[in-house]
């Protein structure tokens, strides 16, 4: 699987994403203007390093959207604390390989968690909460 | 000395590989080398040489060099679990080895360079191990030393793929 793939799989394993879904995937640059819903955006991959045998350490750049119920101070409080606890469980992930091609992911950590816009005129329509999240990996040079 | 071919272009870095002999009485072949420089960004042989400067009674300048010590440090070596020469590493510096402990065989190979049958130039040399820091830094643990090559460089070849390594051979004059 690719780093998107990697990444989607693991964030639809969050268990409280899964509260929130309740069983649906991660949408994939799309997300659902009804609350609740998430979509995942890549943004962009790059080289960070590449040591002499030609292994490369790149990042992935991911965006993720969400749009939470937003009553009350209570559930955008909750939402927030949901973006924060999402932060913390991505840097705990392990390093894992099976990522394509000759891939290893390393590590994943989230950054900007915010809420961006309310998704209608009148605030219970919803609020898009945006989650910048970025997924270090190891690529393996085809060797000697 | 047979006909070289250089590949077409700027060498890449990684076209130049310097392996760690596993065991160095068995043949070097491919199951018995470790390649050297994973997360390593810079691994330079440093010709380290020898010089004499005098200057003369007619005040010109005179400047030889006599000789190399040649040597190339290696930072970081990441301990690992998939990387055998990482472990010799950690071992070395557990014992507090020193002489002949420290005597290591590599084999450098110059993947940019061939002889007409594919052939790659390579070398095979002692080196001694003087260990450096130990577990600095939080990218895992991770370990620096420096290999000081010494004795005579056997010139050879290493086949591409086998990466068995053959001696050039050696003529003798009767005298």
């Amino acid at each position: 699987m690719t780093i998107i793939d990697y990444m989607r799989q693991k964030l639809t394993e969050y268990p409280k994403i899964a509260e929130f879904l309740a069983g649906d995937d991660i949408h994939i640059d799309f997300t659902d203007p009804e609350p609740t819903n998430y979509g995942l955006s890549s943004t962009g991959d790059s080289l960070i390093k590449e040591d002499l045998l030609g292994n490369q350490t790149r990042q992935h750049n991911f965006a993720l959207y969400a749009v939470g119920q937003s009553f009350n101070d209570y559930t955008r409080l909750a939402n927030s604390n949901f973006l924060l606890e999402l932060g913390y469980w991505l840097e705990q992930l392990p390093e894992e390989s099976g990522i394509e091609p000759r891939g290893t992911f390393k590590k994943a950590w989230a950054a900007n968690a915010m809420a961006m816009q309310p998704m209608g005129e009148a605030i219970s329509d919803g609020v898009l909460y945006q989650i910048q999240i970025y997924a270090q990996y190891k690529v393996e040079s085809e060797g000697f | 000395m047979g006909a070289w071919t250089y590949e077409n272009g700027d060498a890449k870095r990684k076209d130049f590989a310097v392996f760690w002999v596993k065991d160095q009485d068995a043949s070097i072949i491919k199951s018995n080398l470790m390649i050297i420089g994973r997360g390593v960004e810079d691994m330079a042989i440093s010709a380290n040489p020898e010089t004499s400067e005098k200057m003369d009674v007619l005040g010109n300048n005179n400047f030889d060099i006599t000789g190399y010590k040649k040597s190339m440090s290696v930072d970081p070596v990441k301990i690992s679990g998939d990387d055998e020469y990482s472990q010799l590493i950690d071992e070395l510096d557990e014992a507090d080895a020193t002489l002949s402990d420290l005597y290591q065989t590599y084999l450098c190979v110059k993947k940019y360079k061939k002889d007409d049958t594919g052939n790659f130039r390579a070398w095979t040399q002692q080196g001694v191990i003087e260990m450096g820091d130990f577990a600095a830094g939080l990218e895992g643990v991770s370990t620096t030393h420096t290999v000081h090559y010494v004795g005579e460089r056997v010139y050879g070849v290493v086949h591409p793929t086998t990466l068995k390594f053959t001696p050039d051979d050696i003529t003798y004059e009767e005298g």
